[in-house]
């Protein structure tokens, strides 16, 4: 048996170099979002959703997209065409989070939703527990119980003590005036958030209202994109990102409340009584 | 038929490196030396700047270099194909009833057989796989070459096999390489070249046996051949046109202990026979690699192999391609030897005697200066064919030492330190999925890979768990990595010790069996 015959050989070689230089152009026009539509090449964006949950579904321009699994949470829908499109992240028993956003050619927009339950659950921190013992001399075993103060109560009731919500140290600057909130950047303009900016421009400024005046405020825990405030309807979280309106989603309807996160916790104090949100 | 007498009389024949050349030669051999690692290290570190400077430019780079990376990865499949049909064709072939119209009686094999501190369990398993091979064995010359510095168990190991083997054959010498001789590097190259010289003059000169008549095997003392592997070799020179000007290349399979080795070791030497494989469809980039063949009276001509370097297996080649002003070739035989595995007696001996294999496997670099300073001083070489073997030399050993980090690795980088603008764009999301994608689409043939090496496995020994067998498919997940941490990071490691001029001593793979 012969070895590969040196025609065949120089067949495959030129045949793999002709399927690279034909595959170049199209490769990079398409990774540069290039498309054919029917004869004619348009260029295309992209859209970058990031979902805090699993089992959401992303809705764009009344398609379902994708849902969202365990481990993978973001989506990355690419092959839009430079208008604005509907996005819409929805899931059972959760408020949903809906955005019009405008893609640009070649440019991924990015977007951050947030879903918080429909009727975010309240848990009241008892201010005293009760605790049992059981004394091991008798037959059978005697049980004794007593009230005892909760340290988590006295923990939480401290950081009410403070005036105001503690505003971490950021660069986003925000300053509520006359109960609206404007947040601004002072970091570089390189490393400005992306909701600042579309490819052409940034602005200074956004500016965050509510129905009611915003009375305090705070970073949601975990997102320097997302807001905590507090009106006189109650509390809610609201996102920064201004592209099209900007989400508002309840986490508690009371009135007369108080407020402060710690540690990643929402609490909540209405008079004497103290809660924390389960999300 | 005499060989040019030019280039192998010059002093540039049998350079080792820069230091035995002096003034301008000595500049130009370190240029030399530099250049590969320049390559390989200016491939790593531009990608990484461009990435930075420039991720746009970066990205559609390494766009195109994962579809070249696909385009070479399926060129190469079809030649392994094609290789091992032909490897399965000759093993069936009677190569006997070839030759029988053949007048071949006159030719002699002689096969020398280094060993150091190997056990003899080792040792006696090459010498009655010699025995099994179909050839007759009055015309077979065994040399036993050990070495001055293994000390005394090694002389016993050799009296006791000399004792045992030397009836069995037409002749056999045993040889003691001196320790410490001056100019010449302990290593392989040295000990078979003095076990030739020695094998001339006590059994061919006494014996008046014509040296054009005898073909020698230079093997490792694990090297065993398949039964018909000399009756092969024979048929091949006997029907090359111009056998003194060719050196015979088996393919090494590493079967006689693979169901031992653990699965990256399998892998690793399973990847460097495919590479085998591939070269031996494409001659013209194939230089002698490990256990080959070749005429004595051609060695002889040339006085044997460099005795002051590591990678003698390969340098004999490009001594003789030099030698023969570019007119001599490696012949594939397609027919194979087997070997041992890296296989130690922990896990961790055996990652680190792979590596050092591989290291020193990578170290024929070394031969890279040593040819470029050879197409400028040898005139008689066509320019075309300098520019083309040079090319395919050089190419061969940026792609080893590269082509791997460049998939696994660099595909992401623009993304990592391309910058918020960058990380904006469209092309930033798609460069990942395309690396991703291409990677996938190339282990597919990874499924082949695993079917060649199942087809050529040997039985599997009864003490073997039969969840092993699927191991041998499943391994081949590995090559990501072992192509990685055994293939471009001793690559790379080796052409960074050239570029600075420390330069490897040789290093014995250790033979280890379970017993």
């Amino acid at each position: 048996m012969k070895p590969l015959p040196i025609k065949k050989r120089r067949f495959y070689l030129f045949g793999f170099a002709f399927l690279f230089f034909v595959f170049i152009p199209v490769l990079i026009l398409y990774s540069t979002g290039y498309r054919l539509s029917g004869f004619r090449l348009i260029q295309t964006g992209g859209i970058f959703l990031s979902v805090p949950e699993s089992g959401a579904v992303a809705i764009i321009d009344s398609s379902i997209v994708k849902e969202t699994g365990f481990f993978l949470k973001n989506i990355f829908v690419k092959n839009l065409k430079p208008e604005t499109h509907s996005i819409k992240i929805t899931k059972d028993g959760f408020q949903e989070w809906y955005k019009e956003l405008m893609v640009y050619p070649q440019t991924v927009t990015e977007a951050h939703s947030f879903l918080l339950p429909n009727n975010p659950v309240l848990v009241e921190i008892q201010q005293f527990i009760i605790s049992t013992s059981t004394v091991g001399t008798t037959t059978p075993p005697k049980v004794s119980t007593t009230t005892v103060s909760n340290t988590e109560y006295k923990n939480v009731t401290a950081l009410f003590s403070t005036t105001t919500p503690q505003n971490p140290k950021r660069k986003l600057i925000i300053k509520n005036t006359d109960g609206v909130l404007r947040v601004a950047w002072s970091g570089t303009e390189e490393s400005m958030p992306y909701y600042f900016c579309s490819p052409t421009s940034c602005q200074k400024e956004i500016n965050i209202s509510l129905d009611s005046k915003i009375v305090s405020f705070s970073f949601f825990p975990g997102r320097d994109d997302l807001l905590v405030v507090k009106t006189s309807g109650g509390l809610f979280a609201v996102e920064i990102d201004n592209r099209s309106s900007q989400n508002i989603q309840t986490l508690a309807k009371k009135e007369n409340i108080d407020f402060r996160i710690d540690d990643g916790v929402i609490y909540i104090k209405e008079g004497k009584k103290l809660f924390f949100i389960s999300l | 038929m005499k060989l040019p007498q030019e280039f192998k009389e010059s002093a540039y024949f049998k350079v080792a490196n820069a230091k035995d050349l002096t003034g301008s030669d000595r500049i130009l051999y370190r240029f030399f030396e530099i250049l590969p690692g320049f390559l390989s290290w200016g491939t790593i570190i531009g990608t990484i700047l461009l990435s930075f400077l420039a991720p746009i430019a970066a990205a559609y780079f390494i766009i195109a270099f994962d579809l070249y990376w696909l385009l070479k990865t399926a060129y190469l499949s079809i030649h392994l194909r094609y290789n091992w049909k032909r490897i399965k064709y000759n093993l069936v072939l009677d190569w006997g009833d070839l030759l029988s119209n053949t007048k071949y009686e006159h030719i002699y094999h002689m096969v020398i057989l280094p060993f150091y501190k190997e056990n003899i369990v080792v040792v006696e398993g090459t010498l009655n796989s010699l025995l099994n091979t179909k050839y007759d064995k009055s015309k077979m010359i065994v040399v036993l070459a050990g070495e001055e510095r293994a000390g005394d168990e090694a002389k016993f190991v050799a009296e006791s096999i000399t004792e045992k083997y030397k009836n069995k054959f037409g002749f056999f010498l045993s040889t003691t390489h001196p320790a410490d001789s001056l100019d010449e590097m302990p290593g392989k190259g040295s000990n078979i070249t003095y076990a030739a010289e020695s094998a001339r003059t006590e059994i061919l000169d006494k014996n008046r046996i014509d040296y054009n008549s005898v073909i020698v095997s230079a093997f490792d003392i694990d090297t065993s051949p398949y039964e018909q592997y000399f009756l092969c070799l024979t048929w091949h020179f006997l029907t090359e046109p111009e056998p003194l000007k060719a050196s015979f290349q088996p393919v090494p399979f590493y079967n006689n202990n693979i169901w031992e080795a653990p699965a990256f070791s399998r892998v690793a030497a399973g990847s460097s026979t495919f590479w085998q494989m591939m070269q031996q469809e494409r001659p013209e980039k194939l230089s002698t690699f490990s256990s080959h063949s070749v005429s004595f009276a051609t060695l002889y001509d040339i006085g044997y192999w460099q005795k002051n370097m590591v990678s003698e297996d390969s340098r004999i080649f490009w001594n003789l391609y030099l030698a023969n002003n570019g007119d001599y070739r490696v012949v594939p035989l397609s027919y194979p030897v087997s070997m041992d595995a890296n296989l130690a007696p922990t896990t961790w001996q055996t990652i680190k005697n792979v590596y050092r294999q591989h290291r020193r496997w990578m170290w024929g670099v070394e031969n890279i200066p040593y040819l470029l300073m050879g197409f400028v001083k040898n005139k008689k070489i066509p320019l075309k064919k300098k520019i083309r073997t040079a090319f395919i030399q050089i190419e061969g050993f940026w792609s080893l030492a590269t082509n791997p980090i460049m998939i696994f690795f660099l595909g992401w980088l623009p993304v990592i330190i391309g910058g918020e603008i960058f990380n904006t764009t469209i092309l930033s999301y798609n460069l990942p999925i395309f690396t991703r994608d291409i990677m996938t689409i190339a282990m597919l043939g990874l499924i082949l890979s695993s079917i060649i090496f199942i087809s050529f496995l040997p039985e599997r020994p009864p003490k073997t768990k039969r969840f092993t067998r699927l191991t041998m498919v499943l391994q081949w997940i590995l090559v990501p990595i072992t192509i990685t941490i055994f293939g471009a990071i001793p690559g790379l490691d080796a052409q960074t010790r050239l570029m600075f001029g420390k330069y490897m001593g040789f290093w014995v793979t250790p033979k280890h069996r379970k017993t």
